[in-house]
């Protein structure tokens, strides 16, 4: 009981970043119904620029606090311009192209920026720091939760929560539901759509980047084409909670999350892949929209 | 009798689109459907073409119960339509797009398109000549090869109405035809109706021209909020108060 | 139809030629070329013409070279009978893996079918019922012998790719020009007006999954034998994105396009093998801007090629 109690613990650290991951691929997919393959991959490079700003960070002799704050925002600033920058030039030449023509563009732009971070940064593997967080670890009966794990459930939890009161309660976050519903409408309405893109490309390579941070202060070990496999893993979350709605990929990356680690421990790690994706088959069969999804129908 | 509805009842989402519709369709009629926007007219098409399942109900087709099958089962017993907002195959070419009409008469199977056996060849040339009748029946000639979708809206409402009559259909059903269309163009709408009644098909037809709808139907049943309120011969509902009540408003 | 007649002769009498004048390793690339473009002409039978995004096709492929792998390793059957084996039972696993996916709209269908690549990539890598070989997969894999010539030598298996290449060309071309190759494009064009006009949909796109799956499948046993060896590698999600990308980069639904795009996706990165780490960075940037500027892809298809006798005046 102690060891799954704390599968779930480890699993909820997991989810909580493909969670972050997964709202950046269901906004998108929301309201330009384009799977964005580079995702993942920007993800990576957040990890890689927020290794490079704590060794100049520590290089000037910050405190270990500074240090991690200058690594989170300057990451997350880089990142979401480079969100918006990538939208720009590859996304929106081709809005009305067909579907599969953006989808090889997003394809390409993943494969120039995981080759890109090889070129910057060599193909070997690098490790990010292990004393970021304090060391300090809780026992609550049986169970240990390290600093690490609560600062990403706590820091993943707030960004939630205010992103959810960002899309439900602002003016910007109706415009974004509108564009999703029907963009044209929304263009109708008088929402500048063009506007709501770069938004939600912001707004999604923001949390991505926070993701990709966790993700190297968690597992540590950074390599190039690391940003495939949890672009995957978090964008099977946003679909098992149903593409194109925000609570959806938060509960569909917690759900994935503990999936991953039960898998992990009690099955197999060989087959854990495979299992995933026998999961997200067996979902989509049951349920084609996913968790959260509501079937949009076809008018005739 | 061609088709029957009986107390056909379909809901979307807990709103009732069609309450215990009844109505029949004669052979050789023009059947007209009319009633103010959201009635539930092409919901009933819908549900005779196989597209939405009724709930409650029974189709009659030639004598057949068709309630709930698949389009294409449904298409197959000598159905064809035409589509409120236009569904042609847009990247494809006018004659490609009748030839779908074709689809459930041409004899080959898979294998015979696969490795072109002689059924092949003269199954291609047979159905293909048909389309050329129906290209030259709608005075498409011109456009044979050309790409539906850069033709203009008037022209691609005819390739609808061309495919669906390529398929050699007993009944037709014709949602809103008229819409978008010219006077001269209706006009022409109205012969070449007349023309396909000769032809001795069934049609069945949602119009919002009143003016057509009266001269060309045979038998008018009105609905509104998804159930019938009258039915008859045009001078009749003409003059029902219900149906002036349903399209003006009360007072 | 003459002048492509005439570039179709044009193309086939080159690549007769054409390993006469290269290097070993060239030659393998020109067997590759005719394999891939195989595979890609069949992933276009789902995604160009049926409309379906498949993002699995590798799998095919690799059960294919796989099945002639353990069939002529393990079992001891020649090459050439494996052949009709390996299409069978590729065909009846793209019905199978199709049938409960089949009703999935566009990307959903695209991620069950990544789905499906992964599974079977996976378990591949755990030598399922110790058949596969593992991750280092099987060696030692024999030679077809046809009339009594024995395909073994390079360039006899070149010619043997490009053969089966024509075949699956002429298969193709087969299909777009008959009641097949329509019910696929008026399913592509609109469900629903493909339905109601008595084109089965389920029957279809299954089909199209299982020709898809067989022709793959083909160009899988002559893979292996080309190598003599199959491993995993070679049929990962990540080859699935290499056929996918051929087709929409090429022009779905055009022969000539899907020829091009496997030239433009394998064989062009072959002449930049010394810019080993810039190169894959270089063709992403290039495949966005192919996009781009041919959202159609290279050589789009062209619809409204009719028979003589409907197009000529009378």
């Amino acid at each position: 009981m102690e060891i799954f109690l704390q599968q779930i613990v480890n699993g909820l650290a997991i989810g909580s970043i493909y969670a972050l991951v997964a709202i950046g691929y269901t906004m998108v997919y929301g309201v330009m119904k384009l799977i964005n393959f580079a995702h993942g991959d920007l993800v990576a490079l957040a990890a890689y620029v927020g290794l490079t700003v704590l060794m100049q960070a520590f290089g000037m002799h910050l405190s270990n606090l500074w240090a991690v704050i200058l690594m989170f925002t300057v990451t997350a600033m880089f990142i979401s311009l480079f969100g918006i920058i990538l939208e720009r030039l590859a996304y929106r030449p081709l809005r009305k192209a067909p579907r599969l023509s953006a989808v090889v563009s997003a394809l390409g732009a993943s494969l120039a920026i995981e080759n890109g971070i090889m070129l910057i940064w060599g193909p070997n593997i690098k490790v990010f720091p292990s004393n970021i967080f304090p060391s300090t670890r809780w026992h609550i009966s049986g169970v240990v939760i390290n600093s690490t794990q609560i600062a990403i459930l706590l820091l993943s939890i707030i960004l939630m929560i205010a992103l959810y009161i960002f899309i439900n309660r602002t003016k910007i976050g109706t415009a974004i539901r509108a564009s999703a519903i029907d963009q044209d409408a929304a263009k109708l309405m008088g929402i500048n759509v063009n506007g709501i893109i770069i938004a939600i490309f912001a707004l999604g390579s923001f949390l991505g980047s926070i993701g990709g941070l966790f993700i190297g202060i968690y597992y540590r070990e950074l390599y190039f084409q690391m940003g495939w496999i949890y672009g995957l893993n978090a964008f099977i979350a946003a679909i098992i909670g149903g593409i194109g709605n925000i609570p959806g990929a938060m509960l569909g990356g917690m759900l994935l999350g503990i999936f991953n680690v039960l898998i992990a421990g009690y099955v197999s790690n060989t087959w854990s892949e495979a299992l995933t994706f026998a999961l997200l088959i067996i979902i989509l069969i049951i349920k084609p929209t996913g968790i959260l999804g509501e079937r949009v129908a076809e008018k005739v | 009798m061609l088709l029957q509805l009986n107390n056909v009842f379909k809901t979307f989402g807990g709103i009732v689109a069609i309450n215990n519709l009844s109505f029949e369709v004669r052979n050789n009629q023009i059947l007209g459907l009319i009633g103010p926007n959201g009635a539930g007219k092409t919901t009933v098409f819908n549900c005779i073409t196989g597209i939405y399942k009724p709930e409650k109900g029974t189709i009659y087709f030639d004598g057949k119960n068709i309630t709930g099958l698949k389009p294409h089962v449904i298409s197959k017993l000598g159905i064809a339509r035409t589509f409120q907002t236009i569904r042609l195959f847009p990247s494809m070419s006018v004659a490609e797009n009748i030839m779908a009409g074709r689809h459930t008469k041409c004899r080959q199977t898979w294998f015979d398109s696969l490795i072109r056996t002689p059924k092949y060849f003269k199954d291609e040339k047979e159905n293909w000549l048909k389309i050329k009748y129906y290209i030259d029946l709608l005075k498409l000639s011109e456009y044979t090869t050309s790409i539906v979708s850069s033709l203009p809206y008037g022209l691609q409402r005819k390739v609808e109405i061309a495919r669906a009559l390529a398929s050699e259909p007993k009944l037709l059903i014709l949602d809103e035809p008229a819409a978008g269309l010219n006077n001269k163009e209706t006009q022409e709408l109205v012969d070449l109706i007349y023309q396909i009644k000769a032809m001795g098909i069934t049609i069945l037809l949602i119009e919002h021209d009143m003016d057509m709808m009266m001269s060309l139907a045979e038998y008018i049943i009105v609905m509104n909020f998804g159930e019938k309120i009258a039915e008859g011969i045009p001078s009749e509902i003409q003059s029902n108060p219900q149906v002036i009540e349903a399209y003006l408003g009360s007072e | 139809m003459r002048k492509n007649l005439v570039w179709y002769i044009l193309f086939f009498t080159i690549a007769v030629i054409y390993p006469h004048f290269v290097d070993p390793s060239w030659v393998d690339i020109g067997t590759t070329f005719a394999l891939y473009s195989v595979v890609a002409l069949s992933q276009d039978i789902v995604l160009g013409k049926a409309g379906m995004f498949d993002m699995g096709h590798a799998t095919f492929f690799g059960i294919g070279a796989y099945t002639a792998a353990i069939l002529n390793t393990v079992y001891n059957i020649p090459i050439i009978y494996t052949i009709p084996i390996a299409i069978a039972l590729s065909a009846l696993f793209g019905i199978i893996i199709s049938w409960p996916i089949i009703h999935l709209r566009g990307d959903y269908l695209l991620v069950a079918t990544i789905g499906f690549n992964i599974i079977f990539y996976q378990a591949l890598q755990n030598n399922l019922f110790g058949l596969t070989g593992g991750p280092n997969g099987i060696f030692g894999i024999g030679a077809p012998v046809i009339f009594g010539i024995n395909i073994s030598s390079q360039r006899a298996i070149y010619y043997f790719a490009w053969f089966i290449l024509l075949i699956t060309m002429l298969i193709i071309y087969n299909i777009d020009k008959s009641k097949l190759g329509r019910a696929f494009h008026y399913l592509r064009e609109s469900e629903i007006a493909a339905e109601s006009f008595g084109v089965n949909k389920r029957f279809y796109k299954v089909l199209a999954f299982a020709l898809g799956a067989g022709v793959a499948s083909l160009a899988g046993v002559i893979f292996a034998v080309q190598y003599a060896a199959v491993s995993p590698e070679t049929f990962n999600f990540t080859q699935s994105v290499l056929f996918f990308t051929i087709v929409i980069v090429g022009g779905p639904s055009s022969i000539p396009g899907i020829l091009l795009g496997t030239f433009v996706m394998f064989v062009v990165p072959q002449f930049f093998r010394e810019f080993a780490t810039a190169r894959y960075f270089v063709f992403g940037i290039a495949m966005i801007l192919t996009m781009i500027l041919r959202p159609q892809g290279i050589w789009p298809a062209k619809f409204g090629k009719l028979p003589k006798y409907l197009t000529k005046e009378s």
